[in-house]
Formats: C-alpha cells, structure tokens, sequence
C-alpha cells in the first residue's frame, strides 16, 4: 500500500520554505550615528546632515538614529561625547568643526568607527587626516577653505563700497580657526589698499566693551570673523547696532548674518555640507571594503544684503548680482 | 503420424503464501502520473520562467537606458547653455572696447551664471591671459599662463570650441576640465578666446538632481574613460578611469544606448547603461548594481517557481489519487480472489472502476461461482465416499475399518480417562447352514434384519455395532465394565432370539440365534486393543463352545485359553 501522507507533508514542508524563504524581509539593523556638533553656528550643517538621511529612505527612530551631542566649543565636552560614541559602538561619527572632529579622531583611534567631518579648516595641516588624497583610518570629510576664499571678502567689499579705507576685526588669536582666516585677509587687504584694524578681544564682554568706549570710530567697516566671540548673540547685537549707529558695512560669516544687517557674506553653505557629508555617509556604511575617500573642498557662495547696501548707500552691480545671489529685494 | 512426444502443458504459478514481488502498479502509476505532470508543469514553468526573465531583464536595461538618456540631456543641456553664455560673451567683446573692466564684467557674468566654473579668463591672439576672474582665489594671488603651445589653442585657432580632459587648475589647485570658446571680430577674424576652467563638482551638482536611489550612480566620462562628474561627489575626486577596454566599447557604439554589466570601482557586480554625448564626446553613465537591476526578474522566478513547485506537487497529488483510483478495484479483486482462494465465497467482488476492470470483476465472479459449485460437488462426493469407506455395503452398519478406528480411539480415550472399556463380539449360530437352506440373498436378508436389530438395542451414542466380517459382528462399548457389557450382550441375544428369524436348519433353535464373546479391561498403555479382541474372541469362543445362544464374558485379559466364564 503506498502512504502518501509523508509526501505530501515533506513537500508541503519544503513549498512553504521556498515560499518563507522567498518572501522572507531583508531587515536590516538600524544604524546609529553619533554627531558632534562643534558650535551652534553650525547647527544648520547637523541638520542638513540628517535631512539628507532622511531624503535618502532612512527613517529616523526606526532606520537610523542620530546621537547628537552640542559642543559649544567645550572640548572636554566633545571628548566625552566621542568617547561614549565609541564605548557604545555607533556605526558611524560625524563631527563638526576642528574641535570636535579633533576630539572624534582621538577617541576612534584603534577602532573601526568610521568619521565623517565638515567645517574642518585645514584637516591634513592639524593632524585630523594624514592626506587629502586618499586619508586612511576610516577618516573623511569636507574642508573647509575658508583660507582659500577668504581674500574674496576684502575684494568683494572693495568692489561693494569703493571708499573704505580701513576696517576693523575683533579677533581672538588662541582660536583654531584664526590662524587660517588672518594671513589670507592680510594679503587681500594689502592687495586692495585696505588697512586691517585687528583687535585681540576674546570676549563678548570685551568685544563690546570696546565699541562703547569708540565714540568716533576709526574704522570704515566690520569684518566678523569665525570666531566664537562676535558670534555670541550680545556681542554680534552690540557689532550690528555699533554699525548702524555708524553706517559701517559688516562683513558677515554666514547667510544668517545677513538678516541681522550685514551686507555680505561669502561663506561656505553650511545646508549643502551636511548633504554632502551625509552622501559620504552613506556611501561608506555601505561600502564593505571602507575604501578611502578623498577630501572635498568646500565652495563659497556670495550672498548680497539689498537692504543693507540700500541703507548704506551702496550699489550692487550686475557682476556681483550675476556672481552671487542677493536678498531682500524690495 | 507423429512420434513427437508432448509435454504436458504446465502453468508456472506463484508458490502460494509467497509475498509478490516486482513494482507495485499503485506506485508504477503514481510515479507515472505525477512524473508526468509534474515534468509537464516543470517544463512550461521554466519556458515561462525564463521568457519572464528575459522579459523582466529587458525591461530593466530599457528603464536604465531612459534614467542614462536624462543624465545625458541634462550634461548636454548644460554644456550647450554654458557654452552658449561663452559665445554671447564673445561677441560682446569684441562689438565693445576691450577693455579690462569689461573683461572682467564678461568672465564675472559667466561665472556667476555658471557656479561650476572656477575661474574665467580671456586670452589674446597670441594665446596670453589678458584678464582672469576666480571664484576663489583673490585678484592679486591669480596666475597668468600663456596657452600657445596647448591642444586647447590649436583647437580655438580653428574657431572650434574646446572641451578638455581632466587637469589641476593651477590657481586652486581642484580638479578642472578646461572649456574654451574663440572669439572672433565683425569680419571673423580669430582674436582670442574665453576659457572657463569648469570644476568637475559642477557636473556633479547636475546629476545630483536625478534624484539616484541608493545603490545608483550616474556619471559622464570623457573619451579617455576619466569620469569628469559622479552623482557621488566622492567618485569624482578619487580620480576614476573606467577600464580602456569598456571605454572603447561605450564609444565604439554611439547610435543608441548600450547596456552591459560589470564591475565598478567599488568592486560591485553593476549594469550600466551608456549614452555617447557625440557633441563632446563624452558618455553619460547610469548604473544599479545586478541584484537590483534583476530584482524583478528574480522575483519573477522565484514567483514562477513556487507556482511550478505547487503545480508540480498538485500535480503529484492528483497523479496518486488518480492511480489510488485505478488500482484500489485492482486491490480489491485481489483480496476477493485471496479470500476465493481460502474458499471464502461471501466477499461482494467490485461493480466499479473502469470497463476493464468491471469486465474482470464478472470474469472472476462467474470463476468463483463455479468454483464453488465445483468444489461443493466435491465434497459431497468426498463425504460420500468417506462415508462408504466406514460402513458395510450390505447392512449399512460401521465396517471393519471403521470398527479398527473406533476401538482405537476409545482404547487411547480410556487410558487417558481410566475408565473401561469392552467389547461384544457376536456370531450368527450355524449360519452358513442358513445360506446353504435358504439361500445366500436370504442369508443377506438375514444379516441385514439382525444389524438392524443390533443397531436398535445398542442405543447410546458412543457404541458402536459394527460388522466384524461374514456373520460376525462386534460391538464396543466405551466406559462401560463387564456387568453393563454382559447385560448389553444379553440384551442382544434376546433381541435377536424374539425376532424369531425362521432357521429350520439350526441345530440350536427353529430360529435364528446368536452367541456372544464380552471382553472388558482397563486399557493401559502397555496393552493394546488386540488384546481385547482376541480376549472377546475367546469368549465367544467358548460361549459357541459352550452350546451357542449364549453370552460368556471374559473379566481380564488373561492367557489364551484361561477364561472366566459366567
């Protein structure tokens, strides 16, 4: 008698693998990123960074999470954060600004934690990579070069209001990114016939401590430069109302400077930093081999205040409007 | 005739109680059936399978093919727009003044309406930077290099627009392709050129917009293979060159797009799609790795194959239930025929299954009524002649080999019960002077009418009357002593003597009478039923010796001659 029963069980039995194995998900883990955010100027970078996550089919809470830590130009604060990103083995690091891409490199030394960074000023000159080519140690970004533009301003303020003579820049000189900003402006100023008042005030306090006591301004414009100091909300008030009061042009570090009155900024954009980092990001948790990946340099865009130079009394012209992109137009 | 001797004609049957052997018809058919089947819904699912495949992979490289032809346009658009911008600017210059402020008013306008480009310059007609404008580098840090001797001016010479390879831009040191269109005067006259040196980031703004899933990548390679914009703005500046051998293959087909799968830089399995840009001659690139690209077509064939593997297994299902159909009459004949064979007519053969079937059913039917008439007949005539072969054709009483039998057996019946047994043996007195009288049929007559007799006086069931030869007849009468077989005996002789069966010849009576021999014992195992016999025998003996018509019993089994008449 043949029984078929066992056939008909070990087929139904190997049906019904084929099909679990064929309809079976491919879930995957969820990946965990830490961000060090070196300052809040930056916050537009992290938050790009993440958009861009998103953008790419990444759900956050459920596909991704980000573990982002403020640093406020705290480096203890930042070292701590890394520290615990490694000891919690996230998938990847991405940090802003020297100090905290400094701190993440120091922490993931020894580990296979890979790191992307982004307004990193001369990366392979401070140790944060050992080459722009091909960087090794799972270490790539984008860097900042700001010393390569930032000449641009001194001439772009000159080509904007041809009379200044002499413009003043509150500096703080301990300031990792001071050293990069200042030889490159020198030159520029040097270049165009314009005199740099450079005064060391490291301070919000100090910074407007000194605007009160200038009754009589010696200088006919503002350089804001990338420092924390003039970037405090107390001082940069103080900067822009002395500047008002003064009718004085102010050189801004960024697009959001410009709607507190200063009257450009050529900055990097810091919204498509983060999307480009978060390009690399993306390709490298996803690259097995962990290739390494060049340095990107990032590019500067003009951005012109209208109501600024309206208010000062200043024309832009059609190569400057053709060179940048220029705002609040009435 | 023939002397050729014939064999007697044998059938070789199976030995009976043998388990059959060879393949099971269920199993033959079964496998047959979902064999079949299944090889049939194998075969046109795979036929299937692969069309879908091929079908799906076409769709594939159609659907790559048209993403490649979108990055292609939207370089080729940009290209000629930009281009375009460098031949207005020309003609600008050359209709106003040349001079510096205006060169500089020109290479700011393109550059500002073309982000890519990292620096403008223009150049005179004997190929010197006379004006150069940067994105980057201030005024007073720019160089100004002479082009004389480059691809780029002979080209521009010719008043052909100039695309190049990839080269380091010498004022900021990123990866450039150089652009440069001529300009000419009112009368055509070759005066200079425009040249833009176009960062390879600006391509790769253009193909960010394609909006690339992950995985995806889109590319524009010039005819060296060098890629001069990536989707991934990484794979642009880690300097990639496509293989020489796949670069001459995309450009040696420029009608219409081609389709191949590779591997790329990043060691992926890809296919990739290419369109030849001819008026650059550069190539735009779209790839998706293989497991996507074939993503539907695997699903195809998975969905085919669990569709095949289920057919397949319905198909086995129906191929058993098709053969359990067939074969279970056939399975049933069979048992009904095993039962016929152990004589068992009861079973109901089967009314169903195919004709062949049914057909073999009544052929058998019709057998096994035969055969049981057959072998009903038989053993009635079996019975009859058993019957026979126990009883004495003339008085119908037991004969002497049924009597042999049945001493037999009650002799061991009494050892085993210890209980007695004896033994009547009788004789008609003068008998054979009755047959010479009367005649032999009379004499039979006789020895029927006294059997009769026997039969009737002698009423248990367990004696037996049997007749013992010619006139002679015996009785055994089992768990019964010498004083029950002495009144049995005598019972007998009065019988016979009150049926008063005329004998004028006998010298005893007018009428026919009978001596008697009792015997009893209790049999043992060291004795035999011989021995009562012959002890029976004696009596009887003695009693015709004695005068006949009388009954002499004998206690014991004693030595011949010493009987204990009573």
């Amino acid at each position: 008698m043949l029984n078929t029963k066992p056939f008909v069980q070990a087929v139904g039995a190997a049906l019904i693998s084929v099909l679990l194995a064929s309809c079976g998900g491919d879930e995957a883990k969820p990946l965990r990123v830490g961000i060090v955010l070196g300052v809040n100027t930056f916050k537009n970078t992290t938050e790009s960074f993440k958009q861009a996550f998103v953008e790419r089919g990444y759900i956050e809470g459920q596909t991704i999470f980000f573990d982002e830590v403020e640093g406020n130009a705290n480096q203890a604060l930042m070292n701590e954060a890394c520290q615990r990103f490694v000891r919690e083995k996230v998938d990847l690091v991405f940090a802003t600004t020297n100090g905290g891409a400094g701190a993440c490199k120091a922490a993931l030394k020894g580990t296979d934690i890979p790191m992307v960074f982004a307004v990193v000023m001369a990366p392979l000159e401070s140790g944060i990579v050992d080459s722009l080519e091909a960087p090794s140690g799972n270490v790539t970004g984008i860097r900042n070069g700001l010393s390569d533009f930032v000449g641009k301003r001194i001439e772009i303020l000159t080509h904007l209001a041809p009379d200044v003579t002499r413009v003043w820049i509150p500096i703080t000189s301990s300031y990792p990114t001071t050293k990069h900003f200042l030889p490159p402006v020198q030159r520029a100023a040097a270049h165009n016939g314009v005199a740099l008042d450079i005064v060391e005030l490291d301070t919000p306090m100090k910074i407007i401590d000194y605007l009160n006591a200038q009754t009589s301004p010696s200088f006919d414009a503002i350089m804001l430069p990338p420092n924390p100091a003039p970037q405090a909300s107390d001082a940069f008030a103080a900067i822009m109302n002395f500047a008002r009061e003064h009718a004085l042009p102010v050189i801004g570090n960024s697009v959001n400077n410009l709607k507190h009155g200063c009257l450009f900024s050529y900055h990097i954009d810091n919204n498509e930093e983060g999307r480009i980092a978060a390009m690399i990001a993306a390709k490298i948790l996803t690259d097995e081999k962990r290739i390494p990946y060049p340095i990107i340099n990032s590019e500067p865009v003009l951005h012109v205040n209208s109501q600024a130079a309206q208010r000062l009394g200043l024309t832009i012209g059609d190569d400057l409007r053709a060179f940048g992109e220029v705002l609040y137009e009435q | 005739m023939s002397n050729i001797s014939q064999t007697p004609h044998e059938t070789k049957l199976p030995r009976p109680g043998a388990p059959p052997r060879g393949l099971s018809l269920r199993v033959l058919l079964a496998v047959s059936f979902a064999g079949l089947i299944s090889l049939s819904a194998l075969i046109s699912g795979g036929i299937l399978t692969w069309h879908n495949f091929l079908s799906e992979r076409e769709t594939a490289i159609h659907s790559l093919a048209f993403r490649a032809e979108g990055a292609a346009m939207e370089i080729s658009n940009l290209m000629s727009a930009m281009v375009s911008t460098m031949q207005t600017t020309t003609h600008f210059l050359h209709d106003g003044a040349a001079e510096d402020k205006n060169f500089t008013h020109a290479l700011t306008h393109i550059l500002g309406k073309f982000k890519g480009f990292q620096t403008g310059s223009i150049l005179n007609a004997s190929g010197r930077e006379v004006a150069k404008v940067s994105r980057i580098v201030t005024t007073n840090e720019l160089t100004f290099v002479d082009y004389l001797d480059t691809p780029m001016w002979s080209t521009v010479q010719k008043g052909k627009t100039y695309l190049g390879s990839v080269s380091i831009s010498k004022d900021t040191s990123a990866p450039v392709v150089l652009v440069a269109v001529p300009i000419k005067d009112n009368l055509g006259q070759f005066k200079g050129a425009i040249v833009g040196e176009l960062s390879l980031r600006f391509l790769w703004g253009a193909l960010s917009k394609l909006q690339l899933s992950t995985g995806h990548a889109a590319y524009v390679i010039n005819h060296n293979g060098r890629v001069l914009g990536h989707s991934l703005l990484v794979q642009v500046l880690r300097g990639i060159q496509l293989d020489e051998g796949l670069t001459k293959d995309i450009f040696s087909q420029r009608s219409a797009y081609t389709a191949r799968e590779t591997v790329n830089i990043d060691d992926q399995n890809v296919l990739l799609v290419s369109v030849v840009l001819d008026e650059y001659d550069w190539a735009a690139i779209y790839e998706i790795p293989v497991t996507e690209a074939y993503l539907p077509a695997f699903r195809s064939v998975v969905i085919s194959a669990i569709v095949m593997l289920i057919s397949a297994f319905f198909a086995a299902v129906i191929g058993i239930v098709i053969a359990k159909h067939l074969t279970r009459p056939l399975q049933h004949l069979s048992e009904t025929a095993s039962r016929i064979a152990k004589e068992d007519f009861s079973s109901k053969l089967p009314d169903h299954g195919t004709l062949e079937i049914q057909s073999l059913s009544m052929a058998l039917g019709a057998m096994a009524a035969r055969l049981e008439t057959v072998l009903s007949d038989l053993s009635k005539a079996k019975e009859k002649a058993e019957r026979q072969s126990l009883q004495d054709g003339l008085t119908g009483l037991a004969n002497r080999r049924r009597f042999d039998q049945y001493l037999d057996r009650e002799w061991h019946r009494a050892v085993r019960a210890q209980t007695k047994l004896s033994l009547i043996l009788m004789d008609i007195d003068h008998f054979k002077l009755f047959n010479d009288h009367y005649g032999h049929s009379a004499g039979d007559e006789c020895l029927k009418q006294v059997s009769i007799i026997l039969s009737e006086v002698v009423g248990r069931g367990t004696d037996l009357v049997a007749r013992y030869g010619g006139e002679e007849f015996v009785c055994v009468l089992p768990d019964t002593d010498s004083k029950g077989a002495k009144l049995i005996a005598e019972n007998l002789r009065t019988a016979v003597t009150c049926a008063a069966i005329a004998h004028e010849t006998s010298k005893v009576a007018d009428y026919v009478t009978m001596s008697f021999g009792v015997a009893t014992v209790p049999p043992r195992n060291d004795t035999s039923p011989l021995e009562l016999i012959e002890t029976a025998d004696q009596a009887l003996y003695q009693a015709k010796a004695d005068g006949r018509n009388r009954v002499v019993v004998s206690d014991a089994i004693n030595p011949i001659g010493n009987i204990v008449a009573r």
